[in-house]
């Protein structure tokens, strides 16, 4: 059996405590394992045959079990990844939006087929199925693996975007991920005499309404979701500044 | 419909619009506290969360709430529109063993996107929904399983479920009542197929993610071959209100055999795609038009998919169809998870149900022949057309495999893979014709790796 020639892999004190917060919750520790191999895909960005079979020792599973749990799911990927998966969806209403020319760029700029790693060590971009963000398409998720695992939701992405993305994450700039404007867009039905638009940023589309006070530019989002945005995300405040005065 | 006061949601205000499960996320309700002071059942009510599930805890009896839930018409609105409250009365009440509530988050329908803001945004509804469902049929153990792509649904109702159990609505003693009641939040791994009932069950339990015969149905043999009621999420934090704002509250909204409100999500060739809650009954027209901005100048409406990928194509003259199940069902289609699809006059039929033919091959889970090898050849066939090697001899040959895998699949996957290409065959040859015309002939059918997976 393969396992006995694997090396031995201690699980991570997180992922340890994520398993024993949870044995009450269930009247078997099976009904752990997928949980606690997603973990384990979110800190090493994969599931590697030492990781399942730690989970398989802590949960007292035979590992072929847990091998078999890991070859049926899309998302524990089996082989190296970089440090981000990118994650792009491929469904119809994404690929109707683009997502073919992000792929398309992403070939182009890296050399790197789908599934293959960045000679970089920073990507690995995947096609996936539907991420029910519909109406943000192109729909993107951005995964940083490690023990501090980090999710960023990338939509209605351009290839332009998508490039200067890419290339701020691999010069280092932290806030690469952060959520930025796509377009601000005149919505069609609007509700009163009010100027209403869409806010389209990389995270979502925010019904707003724009008003022009005492030589400012103020954007009312109608959910007040965005907070202050001078406060919280000057660079998308200044993004959307920028898009109302051009 | 359209008889209600005019509300305003997602940027439009319109009289179809009734807000309910949504209220929170309107309202920016995601912490107890607020939950508790600000949130209201229905758009005009009272303030004051988990009055419900106290009230219903401390007074209220397992029959009366299935009662209720089956006067207010609650329906399932996961895509079969099964009646919720008559789901709850089919767990035997003599076997003495645990039961469990499974909520279905495993929101995975392409065109679908309402379970995700549901969970994120009104997490202290969906609990409530979940104390008050678990009650009616004896469960003391809720789960609520997540798609793991939701990274953000799976903390936040995390939180919030830790937020409750710290404030005493969880736990042993909800509210001081000696009626426990625990939640858990489960997290899937990218499977769609987990998202069909009993696929979610074996999955929760930590097996690969293969349907289950039925019967013995999950609500009499579900996990650990205990008693299991599957609700989805929408269906879950619509509970609440039927509790506070009464059951007539619902059945003066919708239609008779739909009554209450459903949560709309709108997606494709339309000018502002969203999401809104609406009452069952508004026309598919006044959704795309009104709601969702219309087409884009120019455009000519081709076909509407009513509810998600796996729904059967609508040909434009049937827009004015009202949005209930029974109308859409007459109209030759589903209302499903009520996601709605718009494909306009530039949209390649035969590339969308290729498309969908991807989808449905890479979610397959093998464990059944028509399925496994029926999506893979319905894909293989949509790729060699797409590639200029269409023949006419296709759309019989198309039509003859869905034959095979409509009603004979072990699950519902094959017939929501099935039933999108029975559609576009039977109702729109010509986008097929099209190709066949321009073929170079030849291509043989090439499998091609598609799905680009570091599996």
């Amino acid at each position: 059996m393969a396992a006995l020639e694997l090396s031995r892999l201690e699980l991570p004190e997180q992922i340890r405590r994520f398993i024993a917060e949870r044995r009450d919750s269930y009247p078997t520790a099976k009904a752990i394992l997928i949980p606690a191999l997603m973990e384990c895909q979110k800190y090493y960005g994969q599931v590697t045959p030492e990781a399942a079979r730690a989970v398989a020792e802590e949960l007292s599973l035979p590992f072929a079990e847990v091998q078999s749990v890991v070859s049926f799911y899309t998302m524990m990927l089996r082989r190296s990844t970089g440090e981000y998966v990118i994650g792009v969806c491929g469904t119809w209403n994404c690929a109707h939006a683009g997502a073919g020319k992000l792929i398309e760029h992403f070939r182009q700029k890296y050399g790197a087929e789908v599934g293959d790693t960045t000679e970089n060590g920073l990507f690995t971009l995947l096609q996936v199925e539907c991420l029910c963000d519909c109406h943000n398409a192109p729909s993107v998720q951005f995964l940083k693996r490690g023990p501090e695992f980090t999710p960023y939701w990338c939509n209605n992405l351009t290839v332009e975007l998508f490039d200067q993305v890419l290339s701020e994450i691999e010069s280092g700039a932290e806030d690469a991920l952060r959520e930025r404007l796509v377009r601000i867009e005149e919505k069609a039905n609007p509700p009163d005499d009010k100027r209403w638009v869409w806010l389209v940023t990389t995270n979502n589309q925010y019904p707003a309404w724009l008003e022009h006070r005492a030589g400012e530019n103020l954007v009312h989002d109608a959910y007040g979701k965005l907070g202050d945005l001078k406060e919280t995300n000057p660079k998308l405040f200044a993004e959307i500044q920028a898009a109302l005065r051009g | 419909m359209a008889k209600g006061k005019p509300y305003l949601q997602n940027g439009v205000r319109h009289e179809c619009i009734t807000p309910v499960t949504t209220l929170d996320i309107e309202a920016g309700i995601r912490k107890l506290a607020d939950y508790r002071a600000k949130a209201r059942y229905v758009p005009d009510g009272e303030p004051g969360g988990y009055r419900a599930a106290e009230h219903v805890l401390r007074d209220v009896s397992p029959e009366e709430i299935i009662e209720r839930a089956k006067t207010a018409g609650l329906r399932g609105k996961g895509g079969a529109g099964f009646p919720a409250g008559l789901k709850w009365s089919f767990v035997p009440k003599d076997k003495p063993v645990p039961r469990y509530l499974a909520i279905n988050g495993d929101e995975g329908e392409p065109g679908t996107f309402k379970d995700r803001f549901l969970m994120e945004d009104a997490p202290h509804r969906l609990i409530e929904g979940a104390i008050i469902a678990c009650k009616s049929f004896g469960a003391h153990q809720a789960y609520c399983y997540i798609r793991g792509e939701f990274y953000d649904s799976i903390r936040l109702l995390g939180e919030a479920v830790k937020e409750a159990y710290a404030e005493g609505i969880l736990g042993d003693r909800p509210f001081g009542v000696d009626y426990p009641i625990h939640f858990a939040v489960h997290t899937g791994a990218g499977a769609y197929i987990c998202g069909e009932e009993t696929s979610m069950l074996s999955s929760i339990m930590g097996e690969r993610g293969h349907p289950r015969m039925k019967p013995p149905f999950p609500a009499v043999e579900g996990l650990w071959r205990c008693p299991t009621i599957i609700n989805n999420v929408e269906t879950i934090a619509t509970v609440p209100a039927i509790f506070d704002a009464g059951e007539d509250w619902f059945t003066a909204r919708g239609t008779e055999r739909s009554p209450g409100i459903k949560v709309v999500s709108v997606s494709g060739c339309v000018r502002n795609p969203g999401w809104w809650e609406i009452e069952y009954g508004t026309p598919i027209s006044t959704i795309i038009n009104e709601l969702a901005g219309g087409l884009r100048p120019g455009r000519k409406l081709k076909a509407v998919i009513p509810g998600g990928s796996s729904c059967p194509l609508m040909k434009p003259e049937h827009v004015d169809t009202p949005f209930d199940y029974e109308s859409v069902m007459q109209a030759g289609s589903m209302l499903g998870s009520a996601a709605m699809i718009v494909l306009d006059d530039t949209v390649d039929i035969v590339e969308v149900m290729r498309n969908f033919c991807h989808f449905y091959a890479h979610e397959s889970c093998g464990k059944c022949t028509p399925c496994r090898e029926g999506t893979r050849w319905m894909l293989q066939i949509h790729e060699r057309i797409v590639n200029g090697g269409g023949r006419p001899e296709d759309l019989a040959l198309l039509h003859d495999i869905v034959l095979g895998i409509e009603a004979k699949s072990f699950c519902p996957l094959g017939d929501a893979a099935a039933w999108p290409v029975k559609s576009a065959v039977e109702r729109y040859p010509e986008e097929y014709e099209r190709y066949f015309e321009t073929a170079g002939g030849g291509g043989e059918e090439e499998h091609e790796e598609t799905m680009a997976e570091a599996g």
